[in-house]
């Protein structure tokens, strides 16, 4: 999400995000998506309406609002991001219910090592900005981002280590997600760092990166779907045979 | 700093996560399926009576060369079983939203079974890395049985929340 520092300094990233959104929107609604992905759409309309509401608070000048606003809008973000992680956990693992428990245990032992993580990053960064309300929601934002970019690892490392099949729309998501969360991560933590100085490039960053979400959603949900080449499913007996094979490895 | 580092370094693992999750990705688009894989030769490589019959008789520098090298062969093996369950996880797990409830009933079977076998190949990769590294080493399911009887509890709490898993699998 965009600031007033961004506007001053590139205001063609910031119209550049609107009309970005406003393409997502239009895409998420002409392929009927908010019936698969409720929240993902929730999350992406949502940022839409509220970066219109910022940029036009931000042009009446009303800046007391527009720092209320801002943060408003950067709390909602993330606590909606949370919720398109749990729908892309959901849909990544809905075909296998076998995977799913194994795959909540982790993630709850993930949650709290992250959570953890989170606060000892929190209490060791120093403080390069003055204002220490807003010090403060960048820390908090800080943590819950290392959360957010920690659980999507953990949903790609999951994957990865039961080679599970990426769907096109799922994955698009969790990409774009990732992308731009990662970017906000390192971004946020850099103010932290260097104050309002590092400004300027930072509001460059997490510009790209926001727009290359935004490409990323609407690329893969436009493009078709990487179809899977047909093959014979093996037969009981032989996975039963691998099975065996492996287990007398483990146990010799 | 230290901060700042941690916080690079998790962001570097993320962007590194998504790199291999959309290779592999591309790689699933045009696989060719399961490979095939020789079980008798395979029960052949990983016999431990082998191995010491050439503790026996070979000097120690010279076992540990030639056990890494059964080792390396014997990942070759397991990473072939990995990937065939994959193959076959992904597919069952296709057709577990098959209309017609049989196909559906037995690829929810099958996404079972390979998901344990995938399980168990994570389980055997950790034990052949451990050996690689250390060569004397001999992991006997006093060190392993424990990690993997907890991994088959899982699976045993996951089978009982789907009683239709007991029934007998009808070909795919």
């Amino acid at each position: 999400m965009l600031n007033a520092h961004m506007f001053r300094s590139l205001p063609l990233p910031w119209v550049a995000t609107l009309i970005l959104q406003s393409a997502l929107a239009g895409v998420l609604l002409a392929k009927r998506l908010w019936s698969r992905f409720p929240l993902f759409s929730c999350y992406c309309l949502l940022n839409f309406i509220l970066g219109v509401a910022l940029f036009a608070v931000f042009n009446f000048g009303l800046r007391h609002l527009y720092f209320q606003a801002y943060w408003l809008n950067e709390g909602l973000g993330l606590l909606l991001g949370f919720a398109v992680l749990y729908e892309i956990f959901r849909h990544l693992f809905t075909p296998y219910p076998a995977l799913r428990r194994l795959a909540r245990q982790i993630f709850q032992g993930a949650v709290a090592l992250l959570a953890v993580l989170g606060c000892i990053v929190a209490y060791a960064q120093p403080w390069g900005e003055s204002n220490h309300l807003q010090a403060s929601f960048i820390v908090v934002e800080q943590a819950t981002r290392i959360l957010e970019v920690g659980l999507l690892l953990s949903v790609f490392l999951f994957a990865s280590a039961f080679g599970l099949h990426w769907r096109q729309y799922v994955f698009g998501i969790a990409l774009g997600l990732g992308v731009f969360a990662a970017v906000e991560l390192v971004a946020v933590t850099m103010r932290l760092q260097f104050g309002i100085t590092a400004n300027p490039i930072i509001n460059i960053c997490r510009s790209v990166s926001y727009n290359s979400s935004l490409l990323i959603w609407i690329g893969y949900i436009l493009a078709p779907d990487l179809a899977t080449s047909p093959a014979e499913m093996p037969k009981r007996a032989q996975l039963e045979q691998w099975n065996r094979a492996v287990m007398e490895l483990i146990y010799q | 700093m230290t901060a700042l580092l941690v916080v690079i370094a998790l962001a570097l693992l993320t962007f590194t996560a998504f790199f291999v999750a959309l290779r592999s990705r591309r790689k699933q688009a045009v696989a060719r399926g399961e490979q095939p894989l020789d079980v008798p030769a395979f029960h052949t490589l990983v016999d431990r009576q082998d191995e010491v019959f050439l503790r026996e008789r070979l000097p120690r520098k010279e076992l540990y060369r030639v056990k890494r090298l059964r080792i390396s062969v014997t990942w070759k093996y397991v990473s072939r079983i990995s990937d065939n369950s994959a193959v076959v996880l992904r597919q069952a797990g296709m057709d577990r939203q098959n209309p017609d409830v049989n196909v559906a009933e037995a690829a929810s079977q099958v996404v079972d079974l390979a998901s344990q076998v995938r399980m168990q190949c994570l389980v055997a990769f950790a034990k052949l890395a451990t050996e690689f590294v250390f060569p004397s080493m001999e992991l006997t399911p006093a060190v392993l049985a424990p990690k993997y009887e907890t991994l088959q509890q899982n699976v045993s709490r996951l089978r009982a929340l789907h009683p239709e898993n007991v029934r007998q699998l009808v070909s795919a």
